[in-house]
């Protein structure tokens, strides 16, 4: 069954990243359309056409835009999230690296709506090739009269600044991004306020996912109707869904939203290696809690995964089969978030080093059995706790590790080792 | 005003005010580490988690704001048993050294831990907390990383209090702690109050490490002497050792906010350990000898009735701006009874800028108070007096808390002790040894401000209680009270005080911008005298 | 080592292109790095005058973000990926046989200084696992004879 590509139409393409090739292809049509557009009539369509934020929250976009009190004294700022560090998750880099001008033609449009000047694009220090290719659109764009002043005779002027990160999970989350594009360390920023009222350098703002500003070019040119009619009534447009982990076709797969979760596995991943069983999934990024096999029919939209106290986060999925041991995969999360913490909430940074510290005596055999209950309940007491997510994104996957795969913490412990004896985990393909 | 409920009380609360503060209001603790009402909202602690209505998470009560028809529950099951979490998450790798810890005692973290905490940890594995080498941040300061909460008191206190940005943090995650650049140190002047800032025993202080418990400290609310800006400050004596412990600030938001300069932290020091007189002193030929107060008073007043008979003019008393008003009242009034008009006093110096906000320019604490008092507003009164002496036109000196060679330059000095030598009388009270005190002729052991009660005037003219935190040494008594003993030699009935507060009393009488004020009015805080 | 009046320039240039001084921290920290390699105490005190913010605000930063390096650092740096994704794909396998081939521990450097192997958290490439960065190149679908060419281009150089 082939894809339904709307984003990815030309990422195989040769060059498909220049600017030459976006225009070839039909690009940066939107912009002249939208220019001539009011631009609360551009929040309208967005809001119309059901878009919800790609990052992983889901939050309509079309409503978060129309949150910026647009006559702000102070200059509005749009950020494009581009720091893609959600483990599982690897859509951002294709759009950036194959296709960027959609994403930036999604950034002109978008700061047109909400009045902003300026744009910030921040890219992880993890993706030096993503840095280069956005340069050079950069520079195409301001070449081609996209960007700079009065822009298509259109008498708006937007400049657009890429902003290197340096390896820190937590620029991810919006206003950690904001303190790092301000120079200091990824901290988030306790909220009330909310960006949109005070955000980079005190002034109203906007943060954008790179998959979700690259819907917008399409958005106003086929329209609201066309892509809500794609999806589910309350889940609209197609996901860029990534597949790995055990899998035998990895990569990633455009698709409606609400396709089901076997067919993605199944059908365009072609199913786990031969000989193994589908045992957990982890459906949205790593800090979405983990499905069984039998939730395998699950639709894979927001509101699906949330009713089964999952998320579809990212759609980054993440396949583990029946070789792979639970408590080595929640421990290799937990050392995750322990050192992605940025360290300012206690339940964050002690919680995550306890999570690790008790996982990591399990899997070695020294677990006690009333750590399986001071996981769960010091999961519990981490969620809702905090400044941002990430103490959830730890506490969330692990317990539904925990609370799923009871036996094999009770195992590990009763025989005192890992049941799966292996030295390693996971499967290295080292011959191809 | 919003009107919200707090635990079931409903209470009206000016718009602005956070949940800690609004609680307190009517009683009710929050727990807090970060929060601190004169730095900015970090909200990380996360001690302080409250439920409201409405929302479905926890909230920070530093951080969520009151608003009319909030319900606010801090003594819900679900409230209690998130901040209990708190206490268990912060303690994991927290060493739990109380016993030899500085803070033991008035530790927030451990009167939270105490009173919020779960009584247990499920940590079960002491010897896997990380551990990580104490250093000095200063030669004052030192920081165990092992025990900080990261509250980052400290870190905004110098980014937005004293703006020297000195601190940092390195690392992040639970590998982060804080740090000074290398080669550099916390050394700019407020910076002994992260010491007080700190909620648990990660900043200490390294000059009385492991050699203080706070518990045995008795303590006593004064004001510091050490300049102009009469900063508020809480002073712990240990009464076993009977010495100052410890200085520290008192809030008072009209006059040092939180803080103290460390000259006012740790100048105590230089006081309790410097040659400090202990016994009146007469000197009978080439040489001293102890003696009774009744012998060293009636030996000054006796010879000052002479020598004023003889010429009246050549007698003169002169005070200092380290004297309370109700000193300085006594001595002129004593002046005024025995008939003297040579009385002088350091008037200190004009009025500059306050570096940090409190740090005056002006040395004294009560220079105001001399004006007030009634000697001359500037520093010719002491230049008429030194130059008289200098003149020969002396014969006898009465000095209280002054020492003179602070008013002459370098190549005066010898003319100056030359003149002195030559007084009939040279009557010298001060609490310290002084080179006016190696010439005197008799020697009155007086008190340091932290030995004695009365009042100073700061320079915004905010009348303030000083308070004896410890008896003076020896025999020492304080100058109120010397003079008091002097005056009845002249007059009986014009020195009848029991205390200072008597004598404020009087003061509010005869000076009208003291009118009405009395110990009572002027309470902890102290109050502006009139314009 | 201080920085050169070319790099100072450059520096300068960027942050008159910064809505606030603090804001050009990090991309003078990349400009600095890309030219000593690392963040010598030296560099960052002179970044801090040139910013005019406090050396410890400067250390903060360096040692908040990982790729900035506080410490020298080979001539290259590999950064293995050993998230989730990529453990499922055999990274500790990698991880393995990396320290064996280079003989150092993750964290360390070859002792001729020429290269430094660091564990890296999620890439971002999880379809193409397991994968490493060297220097600013992703590689991906490291299997042993690719990593042994990979070093040996490395060695060679």
């Amino acid at each position: 069954m082939p894809e339904m590509r709307i984003i990815r139409t030309y990422v195989d393409r040769a060059n498909s990243e220049s600017i030459r090739s976006y225009i070839a292809s039909g690009g940066y049509t939107a912009l002249p359309t939208a220019l001539k557009m009011d631009p609360l009539r551009i929040i309208d369509e967005v809001k119309k056409s059901g878009l919800r934020g790609r990052g992983g929250a889901g939050f309509p976009t079309g409503i978060k835009w129309s949150f910026i009190q647009r006559d702000s004294k102070k200059p509005i700022y749009l950020c494009c999230n581009a720091d893609e560090s959600e483990p599982g998750s690897f859509k951002d880099r294709e759009i950036i690296e194959r296709d960027p001008h959609q994403m930036l033609e999604g950034i002109i449009i978008a700061c047109y709506a909400i009045n902003s000047h300026k744009c910030y694009i921040y890219i992880r220090g993890e993706m030096p090739k993503g840095a280069r290719v956005l340069e050079t659109s950069i520079y195409e764009a301001y070449e081609k009269g996209f960007l700079g002043e009065n822009i298509l005779g259109s008498g708006f002027n937007i400049d657009v600044v890429l902003f290197k990160g340096a390896g820190a999970y937590i620029c991810g989350e919006e206003t950690g991004l904001l303190e790092s594009i301000e120079g200091k360390n990824g901290e988030p920023r306790p909220k009330p306020p909310f960006p949109a009222q005070i955000g980079l350098f005190g002034c109203p703002t906007i943060v954008n996912n790179v998959e979700t500003l690259a819907c917008v070019p399409h958005i106003i040119n086929r329209g609201a109707e066309w892509f809500s009619s794609i999806g589910t009534p309350k889940n609209t447009g197609t996901k860029i869904y990534g597949l790995s982990g055990s899998i035998n076709r990895p990569g990633l797969y455009e698709l409606p939203l609400g396709i089901p979760l076997r067919e993605l596995i199944h059908e365009y991943g072609e199913g786990v290696p031969k000989g193994r069983h589908v045992k957990a999934i982890s459906p949205g990024g790593s800090s979405a809690p983990v499905l069984t096999a039998e939730e395998i029919d699950i639709p894979m939209d927001f509101d699906s995964l949330a009713k089964a106290g999952s998320m579809l986060g990212t759609a980054g999925v993440t396949v583990i089969d029946d070789s792979t041991c639970m408590v080595r995969v929640a421990e290799n999360l937990a050392h995750f978030y322990r050192d992605e913490s940025c360290g300012q909430c206690v339940q964050c940074r002690e919680g995550t080093w306890w999570l690790e510290k008790m996982l990591a005596k399990i899997e070695e055999g020294r677990g006690r059995m009333e750590y399986i209950d001071t996981l769960l309940d010091a999961c519990f007491q981490m969620k809702g706790t905090t400044i941002c997510a990430l103490a959830d994104g730890c506490a969330m996957p692990i317990e539904s590790i925990v609370k799923k795969f009871r036996h094999e913490f009770e195992e590990h412990i009763r025989l005192g080792k890992c049941p799966f004896g292996d030295r390693h985990m996971g499967t290295w393909d080292e011959s191809n | 005003m919003p009107k919200l409920t707090i635990d079931g009380k409903e209470i009206e609360v000016e718009d602005g005010l956070n949940l800690i503060q609004a609680a307190a209001r009517i009683g009710i603790e929050v727990p807090h580490f970060c929060y601190h009402p004169s730095l900015s909202v970090v909200a990380q602690c996360r001690q302080c988690l409250v439920e409201v209505e409405g929302v479905p998470k926890v909230m920070p009560a530093c951080n969520t704001f009151v608003r009319e028809g909030l319900i606010v529950k801090t003594n819900s099951e679900r409230a209690i048993n998130a901040r209990k979490a708190t206490v268990e998450f912060t303690l994991i790798n927290h060493p739990l050294d109380c016993p030899i810890c500085d803070k033991g005692g008035e530790c927030p973290l451990q009167l939270t831990t105490f009173k919020h905490g779960p009584g247990y940890s499920r940590f079960d594995g002491p010897e896997e907390k990380k551990v990580r080498r104490k250093y000095y941040l200063s030669d004052r300061i030192m920081y165990d990383p092992n025990r900080c909460i990261m509250c980052t008191r400290c870190v905004r206190f110098t980014e937005e209090i004293t703006k020297t940005g000195e601190l940092g943090f390195e690392g992040r995650a639970f590998r982060k702690k804080i740090v000074v650049f290398p080669g550099k140190t916390l050394d700019n002047e407020l910076a002994g109050n992260v010491i007080d800032l700190c909620p648990v025993g990660a900043l200490l202080d390294k000059d009385t490490l492991h050699e203080e418990r706070v518990w045995y400290w008795k303590f006593t609310d004064t004001v510091c002497p050490l300049c102009s800006n009469g900063c508020n400050i809480t002073v712990g004596v240990d009464p076993r050792k009977g010495r100052v412990a410890r200085v520290r600030p008192r809030v008072n938001l009209e006059v040092n906010e939180y803080w103290i300069c460390d000259r006012g932290r740790y100048e105590f020091k230089g006081i309790q350990g410097g040659k400090r007189l202990k016994e009146p002193i007469v000197r009978i030929g080439e040489g001293f000898e102890t003696a009774t107060w009744d012998k060293a008073l009636h030996n000054i007043s006796e010879r000052i009735k002479r020598i004023k008979e003889e010429a009246p003019e050549s007698v003169a008393f002169v005070g200092s701006p380290l004297l309370t008003n109700e000193e300085l009242y006594l001595l002129l009034k004593l002046a005024k009874i025995v008939g003297i008009n040579n009385v002088a006093s350091n008037a200190g110096k004009v009025e500059g800028g306050k570096k940090f906000g409190l740090i005056s320019t002006d040395p004294f604490p009560n220079s105001m108070g001399v004006r007030d008092m009634g000697f001359a507003s500037d520093n010719d009164g002491i230049g008429e007096v030194i130059k008289s002496i200098l003149k020969g036109k002396i014969r006898a000196l009465y000095v209280v808390g002054e020492d003179l060679f602070q008013f002459v330059s370098q190549e005066e000095r010898g003319r100056l002790t030359e003149a002195l030598s030559k007084l009939s009388l040279l009557a010298v009270q001060d609490f310290k040894l002084t080179e006016t005190v190696k010439l005197a002729h008799v020697i009155l052991p007086g008190a340091s401000p932290y030995e004695k009660d009365g009042t100073f005037t700061n320079d915004e003219g905010r009348v303030q209680r000083i308070k004896k935190a410890i008896p003076p040494p020896g025999d020492a008594k304080p100058d109120w009270e010397i003079l008091l003993l002097l005056g009845k030699r002249f007059q009986k009935e014009g020195f009848i005080y029991i205390n200072p507060s008597q004598v404020m009393l009087e003061i509010s009488e005869r000076i009208p911008e003291y009118k009405g004020m009395n110990y009572e009015k002027i309470g902890i805080l102290g109050i502006k005298k009139r314009e | 080592m201080p920085l050169s009046d070319k790099l100072k320039e450059k520096i300068n240039k960027t942050v008159s292109k910064s809505e606030t001084k603090q804001s050009a921290l990090i991309p003078v920290f990349h400009e600095v790095q890309s030219e000593h390699g690392w963040l010598s105490q030296e560099s960052m005190e002179e970044v801090a005058e040139l910013l005019g913010i406090p050396p410890a605000s400067v250390q903060n930063v360096a040692t908040f973000y990982t790729m900035f390096f506080t410490k020298p650092v080979g001539k290259h740096v590999l950064w293995l990926c050993r998230t989730l994704s990529c453990a499922l794909r055999g990274a500790e396998q990698v991880e393995h046989y990396l320290s064996e081939k280079l003989q150092i521990h993750t964290g360390e450097t070859t002792p001729d200084g020429k290269i430094t192997l660091l564990e890296a958290e999620c890439l971002a490439s999880c379809g193409t696992a397991p994968v490493m960065l060297i220097d600013d190149e992703l590689h991906e679908n490291l299997t042993k004879k690719r990593i042994d060419e990979l070093i040996e281009k490395l060695r060679r150089e």
